[in-house]
């Protein structure tokens, strides 16, 4: 497969750059980080096989990491991972907590986890782009839609998230309470 | 400006709460990237193939149905690219590794004129049941002009040439320097040319007559 060099230089510098926020977009969105890691690389090879680099790269990245990872959810039907439960995932760079500490990280893990999945999935991802540094326009590209709504949509999307784990958070409260 | 503040105090609250659920990246070179890559027969939309599949079997319908605006647009555009002969309405349709090779679908009757030939070049006329009629020049080249129902082949230099027929054509008349040296008309054929094993015309463009 030819493949220009100066392309093979755009290329290795955006991976070099973007590889790492990518995954992090993914782990965040499925939950699932030996999953995102696979379909962060799955997307780089495909941007690789197109052989240019899109107008947008990170928003073209982003849309088809996401549309792998819901042609994965859709083929095995997996159900995410709530990391209270599967306390393997420990978040990155964490030191060594005491157990009352580890368990209160694994809740509120958890609080954060079930506050995103109670999201609906455009909401979801438009909220996790926004907060991995896309711009509105990159986010518009990802999602399909026009850069005039994301304004809009990201504010419902961040009142939603807020009101879910404000929600869960009283409801934690309110069971500690008893 | 205090909306502002609230905002991104908000935000940050956020990213706070959303890094709860990060982990380290795992460790990728992307030389591995580009090896798999590399090693993956590269993906083509199936739409697109789809299409491209559609596009060659109109074209080909197109080459084979005669007097059709799309027959007459695709000969027309060939003819623009391939660009190599001479006459009022050239219509060669492809080059072939060897020199220029001439297709094209007939109407009921033609006439192939060859002019100046040199000595000892010869002509293989090879009746098959095809649709389209091809002329090949073979181990050199000639000068073609192809009208509505003849072709002209001028300045050979070519030492033989494969004509082949379609069975159905109706009349066929090769000439040398205006002399008729092969003539079909329905199924009687007349040339003083032997036939081979598989019952090909050989004909020496010297000294064949009908």
């Amino acid at each position: 497969m030819p493949v220009r060099r100066s392309y093979e230089a755009e290329f290795r510098q955006l991976f070099d750059a973007q590889f790492a926020s990518l995954y992090r977009y993914l782990d965040r969105l499925s939950g699932e980080p030996e999953l995102a890691a696979d379909l962060a690389q799955e997307a780089f090879v495909r941007l690789y096989q197109r052989g240019s680099l899109p107008d947008d790269p990170r928003a073209w990245l982003a849309a088809v990491a996401s549309n792998l990872l819901r042609d994965e959810r859709r083929r095995t039907a997996r159900r995410h991972r709530i990391l209270a439960v599967h306390p393997e995932g420990a978040p990155s760079g964490a030191a060594p907590l005491a157990p009352d500490e580890a368990y209160d990280a694994a809740t509120d893990r958890a609080r954060v986890r079930a506050a995103l999945d109670a999201l609906p999935e455009r909401e979801r991802r438009m909220l996790l782009l926004r907060h991995e540094g896309y711009s509105y326009r990159e986010v518009a590209h990802a999602l399909g839609i026009r850069e005039t709504s994301v304004g809009v949509m990201l504010a419902r999307a961040t009142a939603a998230f807020r009101a879910a784990f404000g929600g869960r958070e009283s409801n934690a409260a309110g069971r500690d309470d008893a | 400006m205090r909306r502002d503040v609230t905002m991104r105090d908000r935000g940050d609250e956020i990213d706070a709460l959303l890094r709860t659920l990060d982990h380290a990246a795992p460790q990728v070179r992307v030389e591995d990237i580009i090896a798999r890559a590399q090693a993956r027969p590269r993906r083509r939309p199936a739409a697109l193939v789809a299409a491209g599949i559609l596009l060659a079997a109109g074209v080909a319908a197109a080459a084979v149905v005669p007097s059709t605006p799309l027959h007459r647009a695709v000969l027309h555009a060939v003819a623009l690219v391939a660009g190599s002969t001479r006459g009022s309405t050239p219509q060669p349709l492809a080059h072939a590794a060897q020199g220029t090779t001439v297709a094209m679908v007939p109407r009921a009757r033609l006439t192939v004129r060859f002019l100046a030939p040199r000595p000892g070049v010869r002509l293989r006329i090879r009746f098959a049941p095809v649709a389209q009629l091809s002329l090949v020049p073979e181990g050199g080249d000639a000068d073609f002009s192809v009208g509505r129902d003849a072709i002209v082949v001028s300045r050979p230099t070519a030492p033989s040439f494969v004509l082949t027929v379609p069975s159905a054509l109706n009349e066929l008349r090769v000439e040398r320097d205006g002399t008729p040296v092969f003539e079909k008309r329905g199924d009687t054929i007349r040339t003083s040319a032997p036939r081979d094993a598989a019952g090909d015309y050989l004909l020496d463009l010297d000294a064949a007559a009908p």
